[in-house]
């Protein structure tokens, strides 16, 4: 039998019971993990690239959404979020000033695609630029997670356009 | 930029880091038909026949070779560009191409490209790889004749005329396609 996702691309791997709060399934799939020595090179080329990156963990186990939605244990297509965002009552944050820690950020493409998301892992006001620091910390694909400052990410992960919040 | 070289590049850790860092199969496809190397390859596949022919011996050997189970197939990256380009510039070896990347082990976006070609009618529209082909060509046709002639021994697409640059050799190659088949 050939399994594919509501994406409509092959089911490879197994999924886990993965539902949002009103019991919607979220499509998943557990993936193998990469070679130590790949995500040693992940580590390298990222960092070398990124001057506000450190690295968290370098897990391949979960992508970007995986590890905001699902405890970091499988692999969440980003085509979910609306779903789960809709579903899990999040509400969108409108101002910077309005941020808190755990917070989520939301990467679009240049065709308004998520391509990315986050978690705020701090917020500083920068009297100098009179804006907001922000820090994210993030799952860059299968690269490993990540601190990074919210606008320094690999371009193919896009920008930050969205901040959103379930905080009651 | 060479055929070899960008062969070469699509192996690296450096690109498969690069490709890897998006999270969806769709956006995988997409970054890749932007990397100079792929639009070399697709450039080249296009234009002669022995580059496809070189590019299925290719898929072949790779598909075969032996990986560490504790993880996933570190060719995964490349296998999954050159079924794609294969699947643009001869549709009548992507089903083989799709068929030997099938039975590649641990494999995650090549393995979906293989079924997504084995299995056509279940690819939904909204699938971005065969929009961002990097010849903009989203055409896919079957052709499972010709594929059970080449099995077959019939030169007609020169297919014994293929000389990989790894460990099979040519005869090993179709005895094993006409097993296969």
């Amino acid at each position: 039998m050939v399994l594919y996702n509501a994406q409509g691309s092959f089911l490879v791997g197994p999924q886990l019971p993965l539902a949002t709060k009103k019991g919607r399934q979220i499509p998943n799939e557990q993936r193998s993990a990469l070679a130590p020595q790949r995500m040693e090179a992940a580590r390298n080329i990222v960092l070398s690239g990124h001057s506000s990156a450190t690295a968290r963990s370098l897990s391949s186990a979960y992508n970007c959404m995986g590890m905001v939605f699902a405890a970091r244990r499988t692999w969440v297509e980003p085509q979910s979020l609306r779903m789960i965002l809709d579903d899990d009552g999040y509400r969108r944050v409108g101002d910077k000033s309005e941020l808190q820690q755990g917070d989520i950020v939301v990467y679009q493409d240049g065709n308004g695609e998520v391509s990315h998301v986050g978690i705020v892992a701090s917020i500083n006001r920068n009297v100098t630029a009179g804006d907001w620091d922000v820090t994210i910390l993030s799952q860059w694909g299968r690269d490993g997670e990540y601190f990074h400052r919210a606008d320094d990410v690999n371009p193919l992960l896009g920008s930050p356009t969205e901040y959103w919040t379930d905080r009651i | 930029m060479t055929w070899q070289e960008a062969l070469e590049e699509i192996q690296t850790h450096e690109f498969d880091v690069n490709l890897n860092v998006v999270s969806s199969y769709g956006a995988f496809f997409k970054a890749a038909s932007r990397q100079p190397a792929v639009q070399e390859m697709a450039r080249q596949l296009a234009e002669c026949s022995n580059r496809r022919e070189e590019t299925l011996g290719l898929i072949y050997d790779i598909s075969n070779l032996a990986i560490d189970p504790r993880y996933e197939n570190p060719k995964d990256t490349s296998l999954a560009i050159l079924l794609w380009l294969t699947s643009f510039a001869d549709p009548e070896y992507s089903r083989l191409a799709a068929f030997y990347v099938d039975q590649a082990p641990q494999c995650w976006y090549a393995k979906k490209l293989a079924r997504s070609i084995l299995t056509p009618a279940a690819v939904k529209s909204s699938n971005a790889s065969f929009r961002d082909s990097p010849k903009g060509n989203s055409t896919f046709s079957s052709a499972t004749d010709s594929i059970i002639a080449m099995a077959s021994g019939n030169p007609k697409h020169g297919i014994s005329r293929w000389k990989g640059n790894t460990s099979a050799d040519s005869g090993t190659y179709m005895q094993t396609v006409g097993a296969q088949l």
